[in-house]
Formats: C-alpha cells, sequence, structure tokens
C-alpha cells in the first residue's frame, strides 16, 4: 500500500442506464490516512454515487477503487457512513440505532457499551439513550447516526450530505462538533465528506475536491490553509476563506449556470 | 470546566425544558381534541338512539324494535345464559380460523416476499382467489368438510388469510430502500437484515393485514353460521327472525358489531405497543 493512502480511486467510471446517464468519469483521487477530504460540486454531478462507489454499495463501471489497500468489492471493512437522511431505524431506541454497526458485527458487549457510551457522551446524547428516533430533533438524530459510524472505530468515515437536511443554525453546530471531535488525539480517521456547500466544505477539509458537472470529474483540488485543531469563527472572519470561497465559486460557476439551464 | 461547556450545559437544559413544556402543551392538546371528539359522539349516539326510539315505536312491533325493547331483550338473553351459549361456540371458530389465517398468512407472504420463484408461481393464484367472492366457495367446502366446526374453520380461514398474505408481502416489498442501504453499508447479513429491518419496517403493514383479517373473519363467522350447519350465533338470529322476536334478533346483531369494534380495537392497540413509531407519525 502506498505510503499514506487510505483510498485511491484510479480512473473509476459509473455509468447508469445502459450508459444513457454518466455519473463520474475518469475520476482519479488519492486519499491520505487522517486526511479530511471534501468533495463540492453542482448537486445531482454524482459525488453521492462516487461515495456509495466507494462504501462498497454499488459497483463502478469501469476503473478502481482500493480502500487500506484493498481493492473495494462489496462493503469494506474499516469503512462507515453517515448518510444525508440520517438512516436511523425507527424501531429502535437511539442506544440500539447507535450500537447498530457493532452489533452487527458481533462485538462483545463490553466493547459496545464502552464505545457507545463514549460518543453519545460525546456528542451530548447521553441521556437520551431509550429516546426513539422520532423523538428527537434532526440535529439530535444525525448526532445518533455520527456516533454509530464512529463507534465502529472506522479507517474512513464516508460522510454523504450529512448536515444538509438540517437548519442552517443546526448545521454549523454540528460542523463544529465534527471539528472537536475530529482535533482529539486518536479519534482522526480519514473522512471523505460530500457536501454542496463551499463554506462547509472549506471548513471541515483539508482539501477542496471541486468536480464538474455531470459527468463528473475532478476540476481542481484545492489545499486548505487551516490546520488542526480549527475554530470556525476564526476560519470564517479570515481573509483567506473568502478568497477562497471566491475561487471555488468561480470553478462551479460556469457548471451550476449551465445546470440551471438545462433543468 | 471551561465557560464553554458550561453555556453549552445550560443551553442544553433549556433546551430540555422548552421541549418539556412543548410536550405538555400538546398533551394538553390532544386531551382537549379527545374530550371534545368523545362529546360529539355522546350527542351524536343520543340524536340517533333517540330517534330510533321515537321513530322505531311507529313501526308494526313485528316488523322493527326500539333500542329500549333490544336493552330489555338483551339483557334477558344475557341472564338467562342464552346468548353467551350460542356465542362460545361461533366465538371458537373465530379464534381458531383467525389464528391458523395469521399464522399461514403471514408465513406465506413472507415467502412470497423473499423467494421470487414462489412470487412468480403463486401470485396468479392469490389474486384469483382472493378476487373470487369467498363466498362461492362455500358449498365446496361444505361437500369436503361437512357441515360442522371444521368446515366453519376453513369457511373463516378464507376469509382472513388473503388481506394478511397480501398485506404481509406488500409490507416487505415496501420497506425504505434506503434503511436496506444502511442495513448493507453496516455489512448485515441476510439474517440480520430481516431481523434488523424488514420485519420492523413490515410489522405495520401485518397489522393492517390482521386488522382487516379480523373484519373479513367476523363475516366469515357469520356465513358459516348461516351456510353450513346453523348453529352458534347466527342461528340465534335465524330463530329469533322467524319467531318475530325483532327485539331479540338485534341483540346477536349488536353484539357481533360490539365484537368487531373490540377486536379492531385491540389490534389497534397491538400496533401502538408494538409500532410506536407509526402513531406517533400519524399524530404530526
Amino acid at each position: 500500500m502506498p505510503e499514506g493512502a487510505a483510498i485511491v480511486i484510479h480512473d473509476a467510471a459509473k455509468v447508469f442506464l445502459d450508459g444513457a446517464v454518466v455519473a463520474f468519469r475518469e475520476l482519479s483521487l488519492d486519499v491520505r490516512e487522517r486526511e479530511v477530504v471534501s468533495i463540492v460540486g453542482p448537486s445531482g454531478c454524482g459525488k453521492t454515487t462516487l461515495l456509495r462507489c466507494i462504501a462498497g454499495l454499488t459497483r463502478l463501471s469501469d476503473g478502481s477503487i482500493a480502500v487500506g489497500g484493498l481493492t473495494v468489492d462489496g462493503p469494506p471493512d474499516g469503512v462507515s457512513m453517515v448518510f444525508q437522511h440520517f438512516g436511523l431505524l425507527p424501531w429502535k431506541t437511539v442506544w440500539d440505532n447507535a450500537a447498530f454497526g457493532l452489533a452487527m458485527a458481533h462485538a462483545p458487549a463490553q466493547r459496545i457499551r464502552d464505545r457507545v457510551g463514549h460518543y453519545l457522551e460525546l456528542v451530548g446524547l447521553a441521556g437520551s439513550e431509550r429516546r426513539y428516533p422520532y423523538q428527537l430533533s434532526g440535529g439530535m438524530q444525525q448526532r445518533a447516526g455520527l456516533v454509530r459510524a464512529l463507534a465502529m472505530d472506522p479507517q474512513v468515515l464516508l460522510m454523504d450530505e450529512p448536515f444538509a437536511a438540517l437548519d442552517a443554525q443546526t448545521r454549523e453546530t454540528l460542523q463544529e462538533e465534527l471539528l472537536r471531535i475530529m482535533a482529539i488525539e486518536g479519534e482522526r480517521k480519514t473522512v471523505v465528506f460530500v457536501t454542496h456547500s463551499i463554506d462547509e466544505a472549506i471548513i471541515l477539509g483539508d482539501r477542496v475536491v471541486v468536480t464538474t458537472t455531470r459527468p463528473a470529474r475532478v476540476r481542481e483540488i484545492v489545499r486548505v490553509p487551516y490546520g488542526w485543531p480549527r475554530d470556525t469563527t476564526a476560519i470564517r472572519a479570515d481573509p483567506r476563506f473568502a478568497e477562497l470561497r471566491e475561487h471555488i465559486w468561480s470553478q462551479l460557476r460556469p457548471d451550476a449556470a449551465s445546470a440551471m439551464v438545462s433543468a | 470546566m471551561s465557560a464553554g461547556t458550561v453555556a453549552r450545559g445550560l443551553a442544553v437544559g433549556s433546551d430540555a425544558e422548552q421541549q418539556e413544556r412543548a410536550r405538555a402543551t400538546a398533551a394538553r392538546r390532544r386531551r382537549t381534541r379527545r374530550l371534545r371528539a368523545a362529546g360529539v359522539r355522546a350527542a351524536s349516539l343520543t340524536i340517533v338512539l333517540g330517534a330510533w326510539q321515537v321513530f322505531g315505536g311507529l313501526v308494526d312491533p313485528i316488523l322493527f324494535a326500539t333500542p329500549s325493547k333490544v336493552i330489555v331483550a338483551g339483557a334477558a338473553m344475557i341472564a338467562s345464559g342464552e346468548l353467551w351459549t350460542y356465542l362460545w361456540p361461533s366465538l371458537v371458530v373465530l379464534a381458531i380460523g383467525l389464528s391458523v389465517a395469521a399464522a399461514a398468512g403471514i408465513t406465506a407472504g413472507l415467502l412470497l416476499a423473499r423467494f421470487w420463484v414462489l412470487d412468480v408461481a403463486l401470485d396468479m393464484y392469490v389474486t384469483f382467489l382472493y378476487s373470487t367472492p369467498t363466498v362461492a366457495l362455500v358449498p365446496l367446502i361444505v361437500l369436503a368438510a361437512g357441515y360442522e366446526t371444521t368446515a366453519k374453520v376453513v369457511i373463516l380461514f378464507l376469509f382472513a388469510f388473503f388481506p394478511l398474505v397480501i398485506n404481509t408481502y406488500q409490507g416487505v416489498k415496501s420497506v425504505d430502500p434506503k434503511l436496506l442501504e444502511v442495513g448493507r453499508a453496516f455489512r448485515c447479513s441476510e439474517r440480520q437484515l430481516w431481523v434488523n429491518i424488514v420485519l420492523p419496517a413490515a410489522l405495520p403493514f401485518i397489522i393492517t393485514g390482521l386488522r382487516l383479517a379480523v373484519g373479513r373473519g367476523l363475516i366469515g363467522m357469520v356465513l358459516a353460521d348461516l351456510y353450513t350447519a346453523i348453529s352458534g350465533i347466527g342461528y340465534l338470529i335465524v330463530r329469533t327472525a322467524s319467531q318475530y322476536r325483532v327485539d331479540r334478533m338485534f341483540v346477536p346483531i349488536v353484539t357481533l358489531g360490539l365484537l368487531g369494534v373490540t377486536l379492531t380495537t385491540l389490534v389497534r392497540l397491538l400496533e401502538r405497543r408494538v409500532a410506536p413509531w407509526v402513531a406517533a407519525q400519524d399524530h404530526d
């Protein structure tokens, strides 16, 4: 395995409907270990499909993806996903939802107790363990979704527009919480974070991958000049943040405009 | 502890308080609405029964009865044990028929939904039999199973079986694909997928099937009493009618209605107990 590469995407392509719809094509990207890579692009451009391919939930049409040096063929070990729709099971309590991945992997009861308890505490869900998802706000539900993924102690965390369904304030709170967790020694993961928010991509990412409209290709990879731990308020106030934002927006704008015309 | 965490703690505390208050308000509003509904129902019942009492008294008593007379007759039939004597055998048929139909119907629905070959091979029969008026099969059942309890159970089974098969099948087929994907992402085995996702997701559909089965089962029960050996609650209706005792005839009819309401309510309570998330969504 190449030094420090957690995910290697090589010349990947995914087509639907016998080639009528091309989600992405000739897409190559390396994600280093413990690196947070945001992928931002016009909506409906195949970012989610790429994430599903990394997660082994759907097959590539061409090219290859390797996670931890192993070619993805079905959901790989050590990869957890956080979903835009939260994906909590309505019939399970917060605790059972958070413990779902570990329980499915037949983890020992003690380990489940330790890890699930630890992360529920970390995101402020301690005390809500016996509630059901329908009794929680959207933000709380997604915290449970995050705990479910983190409790698995994954090497790679895939996040598919995880905060897109939340209101603006909750979204920022959750961004800060994610940054806080990722800044803790030993909690840092390799993260691929798909979003359509440029701000979010910059605030959370070490690098921002800007994609073109369908078929998606990597248009540019932008390095984010902030280290860890991160302070969102300071980042937003930084003049470089506005420049980066403007730059990424200028990269996306022609595509966004054409997407609107074709829609 | 830093100032930040203290502020966070306070914020969460007041959030919880606010949530508590919102919950209390919602509960109060629900209670008021329930009380008002109960009031409207009571008024409606009074008006309808009152009208029945007044206008029912104008009709020849051989053809019709008033509520007061039905109540008197009912009290007498309960006191003498007559009602219970005829109701019991029908209830036994209902219980056996519904239990067998539930076990077989749910199992069949799950198998059809799980195995493509079974689905394709058998769905036409299910559709055909479900579309055929079950009454049309009664003479055949009598030929095969006679006139007694067995035949009645078979008739009841046929009435209750199909809604269960079809609803269970639909329940499995309409599991949210997003949740199935969550299961796959967390590397569920097939068995884990069924136990943790498919079956719980199908449960509300299965319970709806049960509710339909109870309604159809009651029809089957009376029908079996009328079209095979005339016995049970059906016999009571036929006999009282042939004696022109309309007031007594209404007693088994009302009993059947109350039985239907009770069973349906029980199924609804069962649903709230085993699938609380569905009821919660209904409230919103």
